[in-house]
């Protein structure tokens, strides 16, 4: 079973957006949510390698038009969070809900590590042990936080494009 | 668990391949004109949303703010009587002061003066980067490099732009190094630079130096990246060990970087390529 492909890039444009200009302007916390993320995290988890993979790229490279990083860093460092969290995913998931809760934050944790490494490897200074202390894992408790909203909206989109017929990978 | 598909991990090298190509293409600037027109059609709905989530800041800062505001209110209040008192002192300087600027041609000297307003749209989707998007770009004559500030001190510096917008390198970015000195102390010089908490540190600073809790950190121009004398921050701690060959000092910048909505370009400040 599939999702028609245009499903994902303004589901995940729209997050980007949401990410990128409404919550830092909000100014109400000071870390930023990556719900680009959480949605791809999920999306991983029930359904699949499959349509994680096409779901890490496109989302990854709606973060790096956002974004002032090396173009391409957010799309690879996605598109791997997304191949580890599909690992063994769905069936287990639908009997578990806090699998997508505890899934959301080691690959908070798991995104950050990675992007801090792509950024070195273009010469970016990146303070590992600062940036993992007041920026990794706050991110990653924030995403944890917000993950059974998340959870809630893609899993309802999930079942409403369910029975759609398969445009998969 | 399950095990994946042997082509799963095919799958796999085909979408890192393509990310991996993606960075490629970029650096070799062959995605600048479909990123141009991105960020053409994305620049208005970033600037419609970060509208939206301004105004609902300062709807819910206003609720909690009231009690706090009528205290401020009454010190304020014995502020400005002091304060009147001292415009007098000041207005008979400040005519003084534009006399001389004329004289030393002084909108000559300073570049810094011709500033294009511009409006943050955006910031970085990672908390790891310390980068803003602003509604400025080659169009209205934004190049690499240029000086971006606010009217309470300096933000950083354009790191890459398009035709209608420009990306910002946050002087809090810790990428970000920035030449200064300590405004009174010529001899205290040093380079600012931004930390992961979002705070800023300047180090290589003399020992012989004497740097003190409160003292202002501006902008030094040393290098030529920056224009000289823009406010960054005021001292709140610093660090001197005797075994080392230079003290170091914690900055709060004078800008809020979590509020930043307004900013300016200093568009008459070519920067230096070294």
């Amino acid at each position: 079973m599939g999702t028609p492909w245009w499903v994902a890039p303004p589901l995940l444009f729209g997050a980007a957006l949401l990410q990128a200009s409404f919550f830092p302007s909000l100014g109400l916390l000071p870390v930023r949510p990556d719900l680009v993320l959480q949605m791809v995290v999920m999306w991983a988890l029930l359904r699949g390698w499959r349509q994680a993979l096409p779901w890490g790229f496109v989302g990854g490279l709606v973060l790096d038009l956002f974004s002032g990083a090396p173009f391409g860093t957010a799309s690879l460092a996605l598109v791997l969070v997304a191949f580890c969290c599909s690992i063994g995913g769905f069936s287990a998931f639908r009997d578990n809900p806090l699998l997508p809760v505890v899934t959301v934050f080691w690959a908070s944790v798991l995104y950050g590590l990675l992007f801090m490494f792509l950024l070195r490897t273009h010469e970016v200074p990146v303070p590992w042990i600062s940036m993992m202390r007041q920026v990794v894992v706050p991110t990653a408790i924030v995403n944890t936080l917000l993950a059974p909203l998340t959870f809630w909206l893609i899993s309802r989109i999930e079942r409403r494009t369910r029975s759609t017929v398969a445009v998969d990978w | 668990m399950s095990t994946p598909a042997p082509n799963a991990f095919a799958w796999l090298l085909v979408f890192v391949a393509l990310s991996i190509g993606a960075t490629i293409a970029s650096t070799r600037r062959l995605l600048d004109f479909p990123r141009d027109v991105a960020s053409r059609a994305v620049a208005p709905l970033q600037t419609g949303v970060s509208r939206v989530a301004q105004g609902a800041s300062e709807v819910f800062s206003g609720w909690g703010e009231v009690s706090r505001l009528r205290a401020e209110n009454a010190a304020l209040h014995r502020t400005v009587e002091e304060l009147v008192q001292e415009t007098v002192t000041l207005r008979a300087a400040e005519l003084e002061n534009r006399e001389l600027r004329e004289q030393l041609r002084y909108s000559q000297d300073n570049p810094t003066q011709t500033l294009l307003p511009a409006e943050v749209i955006s910031f970085d989707t990672s908390s790891l980067m310390g980068t803003a998007v602003i509604n400025r770009g080659s169009d209205s004559g934004i190049q690499e490099g240029m000086t971006v500030r606010s009217t309470a001190g300096l933000v950083g510096r354009v790191a890459t732009h398009t035709a209608r917008t420009s990306t910002v390198l946050l002087m809090i970015d810790p990428s970000s190094a920035v030449s200064a000195t300590v405004q009174g102390t010529p001899g205290a010089t040093g380079t600012v630079k931004g930390q992961s908490d979002g705070r800023l540190l300047m180090q290589h600073i003399p020992q012989a130096e004497p740097v003190k809790v409160n003292d202002i950190v501006v902008t030094s121009g040393l290098g030529g990246a920056f224009p000289p004398k823009i406010p960054i921050g005021r001292v709140v701690q610093v660090v001197t060990r005797d075994v080392d060959m230079f003290q170091q000092a914690e900055v709060e910048p004078f800008v809020n970087f979590r509020k930043l909505s307004k900013v300016l370009v200093a568009t008459g400040f070519v920067p230096t390529k070294l």
